[in-house]
């Protein structure tokens, strides 16, 4: 079917999904790099790759709560409009249990608030200045559920118990912000001139979260090598 | 049993009190924190007295009709039901877009909590209407120019020491002006909005006094709030007094064409 062929919002969303799914697969592959934790024999707080991540989400949970309430005044549908005030008071207790965690470790929560990848800035740029809901729930729906299966889920499997605190929250809640947006696509997405707007979106935003991704890999191995290189200089 | 605002008002004081010895037993109480406490003192004070005014009858009274008659076929009650939901869509907006002003998380995640709250309040009152066979959006569509009016001034303040200013005085006085009256004179017509409602603009108003001990701090940001606390009084007062007429103006049509 072409992309210009007027569709019915399911089948659009549809069309997103595969779009998504298909991306996933790259994730899952090792196309974009693969998140790894370190040494496992050493607490969290000595691991440099765990501390990067979370400084680093600490930007993307704020930063969404604020654009989630930026936007509620323009939805008409109170019942989108209740759902979405629900997901921006759950990004900010995200928030407050990554900032807990890294306060807890020693470390500066804020850090990375203040000085955030610029990929990931990018990212949240783009989507705040979305003009239509088709749009802004498309984008939002490829990035939770990218980030719910590419960071939450390898979070899970790779390091269960570094990250419960976090993830036994954050999962639940990301499952749930994905279908707000599935359900505010298939309300918003009506017409064909919207569908091709919010399809762009959801091609530039694959792009960008990809780009996120791999900045957070490198800030990672980055952080990784600057502690082993300390350690050596200690151990001399 | 019916609380009443003295029961409710001793109880805040109580409240209050604990709270200073708590502070002081702390160290946490400092002289800097009692100057912006003295200045919320001061709001409180003026919303106190709009409050009594309103609460005497100065700018009439609520008549929620023959609470003999099942509430649902009372024009009095449909009224104020849907003169309601403007109101709380409305301060839902303003406070979800405020939320990225606000620098510190704590007040953030309080204020989009608020967020929630007041969809949830339109909520009930939508479904009641609904229930009842009416149009819950007929008075959100067309809501009165006086209360238009108190939302168009809120949206147009600047900073968030401001809004919570102007959202101090109004939720503080929309308890005692609205829910304990329709508390008063007919709690069971009110009970699903009153219990959804009450408890809530506690915390509201909780936050708002919050938001301005943190930042209303300087002398010529307390002149800007008091200007707006002054402002946002008087238009909710005009708004009160909307609210009866619309309801007044409605019972008298009503009753008109069932004479004629």
């Amino acid at each position: 079917m072409s992309d210009h062929v007027q569709k019915t919002p399911r089948q659009f969303l549809a069309e997103i999904e595969l779009l998504k799914d298909d991306a996933l697969n790259n994730f899952a592959s090792g196309e974009y790099g693969r998140l790894s934790f370190g040494d496992t024999s050493k607490p969290p707080q000595e691991r440099p790759e765990i501390i990067a991540l979370l400084k680093a989400m600490v930007y993307p949970e704020r930063i969404a709560g604020d654009i989630l309430a930026r936007r509620i005044p323009s939805i008409p549908d109170l019942d989108i409009k209740e759902r979405v005030a629900e997901q921006a008071a759950e990004e900010f207790v995200h928030l407050q249990i990554i900032r807990e965690m890294l306060t807890e470790w020693g470390e500066d929560p804020d850090e990375m608030w203040h000085k955030p990848l610029p990929e990931l800035v990018e990212v949240f740029r783009y989507v705040n200045q979305l003009e239509t809901l088709a749009e802004f729930f498309t984008a939002n729906f490829i990035g939770e559920s990218l980030l719910l299966s590419a960071n939450l889920g390898v979070m899970r499997a790779l390091a269960p118990d570094v990250f419960a605190r976090y993830l036994d929250v954050s999962i639940p809640d990301e499952a749930k912000h994905i279908q707000i947006n599935r359900d505010a696509i298939v309300r918003y997405a009506t017409t064909t001139q919207l569908q091709a707007k919010a399809r762009d979106v959801a091609q530039r935003l694959l792009k960008s979260f990809v780009a996120g991704y791999k900045a957070k890999l490198r800030l990672m191995t980055e952080l990784s090598a600057s502690f082993t290189t300390a350690a050596i200089g200690r151990a001399r | 049993m019916a609380v009443s605002t003295k029961q409710i008002d001793s109880f805040v004081n109580e409240l209050a009190h604990l709270r200073q010895n708590l502070e002081q037993e702390l160290g946490t109480s400092n002289e800097e924190s009692l100057i912006e406490k003295k200045f919320v003192q001061e709001l409180q004070a003026k919303r106190a007295k709009v409050a009594r005014d309103i609460r005497n009858g100065k700018y009439g009274e609520f008549d929620f009709g023959d609470v003999t008659v099942p509430p649902e076929r009372r024009l009095q009650v449909v009224t104020m039901l849907k003169v309601l939901v403007y109101p709380e869509i409305m301060v839902s907006e303003m406070v979800a877009s405020r939320i990225p002003q606000l620098p510190d998380l704590d007040l953030k995640a309080r204020a989009s909590q608020q967020v929630i709250d007041e969809l949830k309040h339109a909520r009930v009152l939508r479904e009641t209407l609904k229930r009842w066979g009416e149009d819950p959006d007929e008075l959100y569509l067309a809501p009165p120019a006086e209360i238009e009016a108190v939302f168009d001034y809120v949206s147009s303040l600047e900073t968030p020491e401001e809004f919570f200013t102007a959202n101090f005085m109004c939720e503080g006085l929309f308890l005692p002006s609205h829910l304990q009256v329709m508390y008063d004179l007919d709690r069971d017509a009110f009970a699903e909005y009153i219990d959804a409602t009450m408890a809530d603009e506690a915390k509201h108003v909780a936050l708002a006094r919050d938001v301005i001990l943190r930042y209303v701090t300087d002398e010529e940001t307390k002149e800007r709030c008091r200007r707006v606390a002054r402002k946002v009084t008087e238009l909710f007062v005009a708004g009160f007094k909307a609210k009866i007429q619309v309801m007044t103006n409605i019972t008298a049509t009503a009753s008109s064409t069932a004479v004629s």
